[in-house]
């Protein structure tokens, strides 16, 4: 198990190097450098040049690639031009939102998945089957951000039940008791975390529905059904409980789309993450930033695939003893 | 842009009939051919979606004779954000042009960069799949090490990240993004078929002849690729071109006036509470164009490997 997860974490590693070498390498060949656009800012030369110094970029390549490599070891993500403030802080703001959006989604959206991939299963070749199925890959073709639009037009224009954007009601809020506060933060989320849900389940369906299938004609669950045992029995004993194995590698393997859902629905529901700081800076040309977040969401995503594998080795008794 | 529509065009026919011929060849080929014909015309959804995906084409080439509007006229300073009428029927968008004709022209240069870009994605996967499930050994556990790292990255992220670096990007740079993007899933996907390819009889039959490694990839390595890689490309462009919506949706894709679906989209949503109609009409186009490239790679799928076939 501890040399499981020390591989683990060297891969995980040697992933995130590659990746900052990359990032290395767009910032080194887009045009200008970090601090040569400001847009309708005037920023003196003198600080400009103070900031090119602590980041390196007045030496030789290999020492600002050596320098940038040791900046990221520290923590130290660069200045953001559009933000005026370190990004190590942007992102310390805003990363938890992203998390708290994420994780809420990644929840719910296994939870439906596996119940309707169950469903579809036990009801295969149904209608039910056959519409759970269709409607799921209806959702799961969508464009992340329309489908995010069309909820907004509907749910928040239309019918006005939920709020259209941010995390809480700025105006009603300084006078909310604790839980009318939670209650709010709560309705806020239910947009953003529904358009995630709705893009996410349909994968998670139809890996779940194949994963029953594999194990539903299997020797055991055969001898089950002669022995007499209930339907429903076998679907959650002998079925389900197998079938749940593989569905845990698909949660990492999730991650990088629930990311990337994440950075539009946050963008149109202007939900204050990292997704949307991101968006956000794309029009003053934000370098620092906008490399940093393919840094940090590379980072989670690493985390959350060696979570995974762990989480698998914890459930299967045989990756256990290897 | 016509000109490269009808290149894309010519493209998708000159593939379309070198898979004929590849199918209609003589021999047990021809009748497995046959059978995943049969097979895909035996699934109604799949039928559809490549009937669907074939009108939404053939529309979209016909645009400048079935645009009712220029799509980047301006109509009139009273013709802000209309509602859908007789005349207008899609409406038009907040600097009162056509949504119809932007959504016609729209159609179009999504799909041509759309299938573009997946040709590129797909040409670098079999590229980079094949060589490193064929060389095996180190090259293939650091080639294989950079696609998992590419991998780790959420694909719209790093299309922001590059868009960002280099805006405004022009279409053919849009196209080489989008390519240079969607292909390491695709590379895995050869990889692995290549691993077990190489082990089969055949490719050892062919070393003892003394075949050299390049006619053995080309002979026996590349043309049994052809069946998983047309799924993966077909379930591709539905990838890229949502993809694309995202980056014009963004203001980092194809830049004003031009239209292309997600700027179209990204127009309307200023307006979305009074004006609906200019973000949702190119988006039922988006949703139908993905929505039938999932279907259709379903289709093909199981009509061309039987093992992946829902029991």
């Amino acid at each position: 198990m501890r040399r499981l997860l020390a591989g683990r974490l060297l891969q995980g590693l040697a992933v995130l190097w590659i990746v900052a070498t990359f990032t290395f390498t767009l910032l080194h060949l887009a045009p200008g450098d970090p601090y040569s656009y400001h847009g309708d800012r005037r920023i003196a030369p003198e600080i400009l040049a103070h900031w090119r110094h602590v980041y390196c970029l007045d030496r030789p390549l290999p020492a600002q690639y050596g320098c940038y490599l040791a900046s990221l070891a520290r923590g130290d993500l660069g200045f953001s031009i559009s933000q005026s403030r370190p990004v190590r802080d942007i992102l310390i703001d805003y990363v938890p939102r992203t998390l708290e959006l994420m994780t809420l989604a990644l929840l719910l959206s296994f939870a439906v998945g596996i119940a309707l991939g169950v469903l579809e299963a036990r009801r295969r070749g149904t209608f039910a089957d056959w519409g759970s199925r269709g409607i799921a890959l209806f959702f799961y073709s969508m464009p992340d951000f329309w489908l995010a639009l069309m909820l907004a037009l509907v749910f928040a224009y239309w019918l006005p039940i939920f709020p259209i954007s941010g995390i809480e009601n700025v105006i009603d809020a300084p006078t909310f008791d604790r839980w009318q506060r939670m209650g709010d933060h709560l309705r806020h989320l239910v947009l953003p975390v529904t358009t995630l849900v709705l893009m996410m389940c349909a994968g998670i369906a139809r890996f779940q529905r194949a994963a029953m299938l594999d194990v539903i004609r299997l020797e055991f669950v055969v001898t089950a059904r002669a022995k007499g045992v209930s339907e429903n029995v076998i679907a959650r004993h002998h079925v389900l409980r197998n079938a749940l194995l593989p569905i845990i590698t698909l949660a990492g393997l999730t991650l990088p789309m629930l990311l990337g859902g994440a950075v539009l629905v946050e963008l149109v529901f202007s939900w204050p993450g990292m997704g949307y700081v991101t968006a956000t800076a794309i029009g003053s040309r934000d370098y620092a930033l906008v490399t940093s977040s393919v840094l940090v969401t590379s980072a989670l995503v690493v985390v959350g695939t060696i979570a995974a594998d762990l989480l698998y080795a914890l459930a299967d008794p045989r990756v256990r003893a290897a | 842009m016509l000109a490269l529509h009808w290149l894309c065009a010519a493209a998708l026919i000159v593939a379309l009939g070198a898979g004929l011929r590849r199918l209609s060849r003589p021999g047990p080929r021809a009748s497995r051919a046959r059978i995943v014909l049969a097979r895909y015309a035996t699934q109604p959804s799949a039928v559809i979606a490549l009937g669907a995906l074939l009108v939404l084409y053939i529309l979209s080439a016909l645009a400048p004779w079935l645009a009712t509007h220029d799509p980047i006229e301006i109509l009139a300073q009273t013709l802000v954000n209309h509602p859908p009428s007789r005349e207008l029927l899609f409406g038009t968008d907040f600097a009162g042009r056509d949504v119809f004709s932007r959504v016609l022209y729209g159609t179009r240069i999504s799909l041509t960069i759309a299938l573009l870009a997946t040709f590129l994605s797909v040409v670098m996967g079999i590229a980079y799949g094949a060589t490193a499930g064929f060389v095996g050994g180190r090259l293939d556990t650091v080639m294989m090490r950079l696609v998992d790292a590419f991998l780790s990255i959420p694909r719209i992220v790093l299309l922001i990240a590059i868009g960002t670096l280099w805006a405004p990007l022009s279409i053919t740079s849009l196209i080489v993004l989008l390519g240079l993007t969607a292909w390491f899933g695709t590379s895995r996907l050869v990889r692995a078929e290549v691993l077990s390819l190489k082990e089969r009889e055949m490719v050892a039959a062919a070393r003892a002849l003394g075949a050299r490694d390049l006619a053995i990839v080309r002979r026996h390595v590349l043309p049994n690729l052809l069946s998983p890689v047309i799924v993966a490309a077909t379930l591709g462009v539905a990838g890229v071109i949502v993809n694309e919506a995202a980056l014009s949706y963004l203001g980092i894709g194809i830049p004003d006036p031009t239209p292309s679906l997600g700027n179209i989209i990204h127009d309307g949503t200023p307006y979305l509470a009074t004006a609906w109609w200019v973000a949702l009409f190119p988006g039922i186009v988006l949703v139908v164009t993905s929505l039938a490239c999932n279907l259709a790679g379903d289709g093909l799928r199981d009509a061309m490997d039987p093992r992946q076939v829902d029991r």
